[in-house]
């Protein structure tokens, strides 16, 4: 059985080619509140062409998601969706039963969700969800649908896959999930795929191979994909044609080239700003960042929406709504100012490549260090399994020094936040010592580790407690190492939030009114308040959007300044680590395999992980496609780890030492390295080959 | 509930849209438009009034027998009168004064024995949520071992030997019904718990002790208030069942469920002896349970089921 003979009837066509695809003219979302109308989308016009990518890129809370749930017609029944048009090849999507639509849905679009955990069925073996959903729309035998469903997951990289099909989602991992995902709208061949962050909750090598399936399975099928992200780095290297949307409008339209490399609204200029490009901006220095967050209005606008947090405002700007100026081609961008005044981007891009290697901060001695750090954790099945071994870390010796900061990267499972909790002496080590300028902690009190070292953790919605307000949260220090009265710290603590940027009136606000960043920004206020010199950031960045992401990162490029801190900074974001970083250490499998200085690390990465990870990263260069990944998908299960070299199923370079021995971490005038082949010209090769 | 809810200000166009309210005003403004809730807390605070206001207007005592006015019907029956609106029992008492006092002892046991078991249960189940291991282990076996004990027959047992009174019931009730309280606060605990504004309160060196009454307790109260209401409406049917069964509250002092038990002879003849104690504890439990309904839905309306 081939599979085009599956494939459906085309759905009805006007013969030109026009109108193929999916068509959305002036759509708009709107929802009844007490208040008045809100409308997330706001007269959204886009076009896809088939077999092409289109991009729909912006902050959180800019309409990308509910535009394409408006399409799919997904949308809750409390919010409003009209349009001019809304047609996918030559069907109304408007006008139309549900059940013709459900028929459209999953056979000729479909959608792939951000949250490869939550998007299958826990219930359902994948084989039976997979069958299931070709049953729907075609006559077909489980047979044939099950044979369909064994070839799609080969093609998308999933090995024995006729035994997969038995499996149930929890026993997969994220990325084999998203790959499940994946090959599950597959099964009815669609025309359109339109996926919403699907990579996001990814490790960055898992998002590199996902993308690059999807390129490569668009090419063999021809299909149109929609891809829905915040990341200007998946935009350049994924994109045909982009969108670029805020406060629920489209602001920039064109093909990729066009929006990257010249953007003509100053939104699409300032989000570009905001990433931390390798090479352009010296090590440390602040990056571009928009202020503020996005405006969310009652009824229509009656000024251009991004005016409050542009750059180039002026009086004209705030006059009236702003139209669209569209030269023609899929070209168009919302802005009164003539693109041709807007000073050019980045004059400064032309700063040496070798800014970063310039750029050393001032260290001074050691303030911490950990020998030989060992965490054990034992996990039980059941009441009556047997308690398995989990080395979280192992073996971890480090130091850090007074102003620096060092950078942890490492994909999740890793160890990163175990170590971190060792650092703050949440967890005492099992085996190793953690000395802090050079006396021990394991048998200190935590409140004089406390006074020294501070940690900003990740979610900036669990990491303040709902009940309490902003005032409470802050001073929460104060009053536990008694300093001072309640008069002292109202001021203190109003002095601390005016200096991590917020306004002294959100001490008595409680953090369910607050952004993502104001929160925080307050999590750094509570961390800074007792003056420590040492801070762990938990990956610190990686729950904001980009724009407010490089506000943070600027607030601590500050603060570190100010106060001679020192971080310690933890996150799978290579491009930030880079940014800020003076060492960078990259933990695999509870271990260090290689630390060296960060201009060394990510010029000549020498273990073939770092290697590896250093080539996931999306810089946002147009036309450069998505970097092939040489480790396997799998990282191997903590409780059952490979023998000899813990990377060597997924490492290229693997030879039988490496399966028998494990290799030292070896120190030598560029850095340490754990890697039997580290020397090896044969790598020497392949990292040169990249550059 | 206040009317400034009612007033509406029109606000023009392109307005921003504001934050959200503090998390208490939130609640606040949830419970002003929960029906069921206002339904509840209404009725109940008339059971309330009728219960602690009734003895200080009604003229009879609960005691006061007079057997040539055994058995008088309720007003709305032909033979009834407004002298005793709802009757008499079989031995004269008025029946609205029994009542009272039936309410009264209901709504003490009810509420005491929610306390004392929502206290021990509270106790039990965070420290088991937030430290786990083998705190967790042995509280865990506890709540087990609790929840296999049937509450009536425990209840018959211990008041069969130590012979019941007022007091009696309230602690043989209060240390029965902990073992919702402790789940609960078990699960919702260790959810609490793994939040990293626990971790950044032991990095700041905040003592185990105030992490968990400051930190954790605040956000559990929401559930073991709505847990209590619902276990207070559980604690007032089981007096009612060991009163009518002879082993909780002892003549003549009244109760619902005695007065149920005392009038169960004349059912046939005279229902209301049965039927007006048997609603009074209908709308109570009811007005109770709609209460605590309520407050799920205000406390923790993402987690409605």
């Amino acid at each position: 059985m081939t599979l085009t003979a599956l494939k459906a009837p085309p759905t009805q066509d006007d013969g030109s080619g026009k109108g193929r695809g999916l068509v959305v003219e002036g759509l708009t979302v709107s929802f009844e509140k007490e208040d008045g109308i809100f409308k997330p989308v706001r007269d959204v016009s886009l076009s896809t062409t088939p077999g092409q990518t289109l991009c729909i890129v912006g902050e959180s809370g800019c309409g990308k998601s509910l535009t394409s749930l408006a399409v799919m017609g997904l949308l809750p029944r409390a919010a409003k969706v009209t349009a001019d048009r809304l047609s996918f090849n030559g069907a109304d999507l408007l006008d139309i039963s549900p059940r013709r639509l459900a028929q459209i849905r999953g056979d000729r679009i479909s959608m792939i969700f951000q949250d490869p955990m939550s998007s299958l069925h826990p219930t359902f073996t994948i084989g039976n969800q997979m069958i299931e959903i070709m049953r729907q729309h075609r006559k077909v035998s489980r047979a044939q649908a099950r044979e369909r469903a064994v070839d799609l997951l080969e093609r998308v990289g999933i090995t024995a896959a006729g035994q997969r099909l038995g499996q149930y989602p929890h026993q997969l991992s994220g990325g084999l999930r998203q790959r499940v995902m994946i090959a599950m709208m597959l099964m009815c061949e669609p025309d359109l795929i339109v996926a919403d962050e699907p990579t996001t909750a990814l490790d960055v090598t898992i998002q590199a191979q996902i993308l690059a399936l999807l390129k490569d399975l668009q090419k063999q099928f021809g299909l149109t994909l929609v891809l829905i992200t915040h990341d200007m780095g998946i935009v350049a290297r994924t994109a045909d044609e982009v969108a670029v949307m805020y406060a629920g409008q489209v602001v920039e339209r064109g093909t990729a080239s066009q929006v990257i490399s010249a953007p003509l609204h100053p939104y699409t200029r300032a989000l570009m700003d905001c990433l931390p490009v390798p090479g352009t901006q010296p090590r440390g220095t602040h990056l571009g960042s928009i202020p503020a967050t996005v405006q969310q209005i009652y009824g229509d606008p009656k000024a251009c929406l991004f005016a409050n947090r542009c750059a180039h405002a002026h009086a004209a700007c705030r006059a009236g709504p702003v139209g669209e100026t569209s030269p023609g081609e899929g070209r168009s961008w919302r802005c009164v100012l003539d693109p041709k005044a807007l000073p050019s981007r980045r004059a400064a891009a032309a700063i040496a490549t070798d800014a970063r290697e310039t750029a050393s901060g001032e260290v001074g001695e050691n303030v911490m260090e950990l020998r030989g750090v060992d965490q054990t954790f034992w996990v039980r099945r059941g009441l009556f399994g047997e308690a398995r071994r989990l080395a979280a870390v192992s073996d971890v010796s480090l130091e850090l020094k007074r102003g620096e900061v060092l950078g942890l990267v490492g994909e999740s499972g890793c160890g990163k936040s175990t170590l971190a909790r060792l650092l703050l002496g949440l967890n005492r080590p099992d085996a190793g010592d953690v000395l802090l300028d050079g006396k021990s902690i394991a048998q200190a009190d935590q409140r004089v580790i406390a006074r020294r070292i501070q940690p900003i953790f990740q979610d900036p919605y669990s990491s303040l407690n709902p009940r309490k307000t902003v005032g409470e949260i802050v001073s929460l220090p104060l009053s536990v190492h008694k300093v001072g009265d309640r008069r002292e710290w109202k001021g203190k603590v109003e002095e601390q939030l005016e200096r991590v940027g917020l306004p002294g009136r959100f001490i008595h606000s409680y953090p369910n009114q607050l952004s993502g960043g104001q929160r925080q920004r307050v999590s750094i206020a509570r961390a800074l308040i007792m003056r420590p010199e040492i801070v762990v950031c938990d990956e610190p960045t990686s729950a904001l959007d980009v724009s407010v992401q490089a506000q943070i990162i600027n607030l601590l490029i500050d603060l570190q300044k100010e106060f001679t801190l020192s971080y310690i900074f933890i996150s799978h974001n290579l491009a930030v680590v880079e940014h800020l970083a003076n060492r960078v250490a990259v933990m695999y499998l509870g271990r260090i395999v290689e630390l060296t200085d960060t201009a060394t690390l990510f010029d000549r990465p020498r273990h073939p992980y770092s290697q590896a990870l250093l080539k996931s990263v999306l810089t946002p260069e147009p036309g450069r496609g998505i970097p092939e990944s040489t480790v396997g998908a799998g990282f191997p299960n903590p409780l059952d780890p490979p023998s000899g070299c813990a990377f060597h199923p997924r490492c290229p370079f693997a030879v039988d030492r490496c399966r028998r021995e494990r290799p030292a971490l070896q120190t030598d005038a560029t850095g340490a390295v754990a890697c039997h082949r580290a020397g090896d010209p044969e790598l020497a090769m392949a990292r040169t080959s990249d550059h | 509930m206040s009317d400034t809810e009612t007033v509406r200000i029109e606000r023009e166009t392109g307005h921003e849209v504001t934050g959200e309210l503090p998390p208490r005003q939130a609640m606040l403004r949830r419970a002003r438009r929960h029906p069921g809730f206002l339904l509840g807390v209404g009725l109940l605070a008339a059971l309330v009034l009728f219960a602690f206001i009734g003895p200080l207007v009604w003229p009879y005592d609960t005691y006061a027998q007079s057997l040539t006015n055994r058995l008088v019907p309720p007003v709305w029956h032909a033979k009834g009168s407004w002298v005793h609106p709802l009757g008499t029992d079989h031995l004269g008492r008025d029946l609205v004064a029994r009542l009272i006092q039936g309410a009264q002892i209901s709504l003490l046991i009810g509420f005491l024995a929610t306390a004392l078991s929502g206290v021990i249960g509270t106790a039990m189940g965070l420290s088991a949520g937030f430290f786990g291991g083998r705190v967790d282990a042995v509280i865990s076996y506890f709540i087990t071992i609790r929840l296999a004990m049937p509450t009536i027959l425990v209840a018959l047992a211990v008041v069969s030997i130590i012979g019941g009174s007022l007091t009696i019931m309230i602690l043989v009730l209060g240390l029965l019904i902990w073992d919702r309280f402790a789940v609960v606060s078990r699960t919702a605990g260790r959810q609490i718990a793994s939040n990293e504004y626990i971790a950044a309160a032991q990095a700041i060196g905040v003592p185990v002790w105030r992490i968990l009454f400051s930190e954790i307790l605040p956000n559990l109260a929401g559930h073991v208030i709505v847990i209590a209401t619902l276990e207070m409406a559980h604690a007032i049917l089981l007096e009612s069942a060991l009163s009518f069964l002879g082993i909780g509250v002892q003549p003549p002092m009244a109760s619902l469920g005695l007065m149920v038990a005392e009038g169960k002879e004349h059912m046939f003849f005279r229902p209301w002896v049965v039927g007006i104690p048997g609603a009074a504890l209908f709308l109570l439990v009811l007005a109770i349970n709609y209460m605590g309904d309520g407050l799920r839905d205000i406390a923790a309306p993402e987690s409605r089921a």
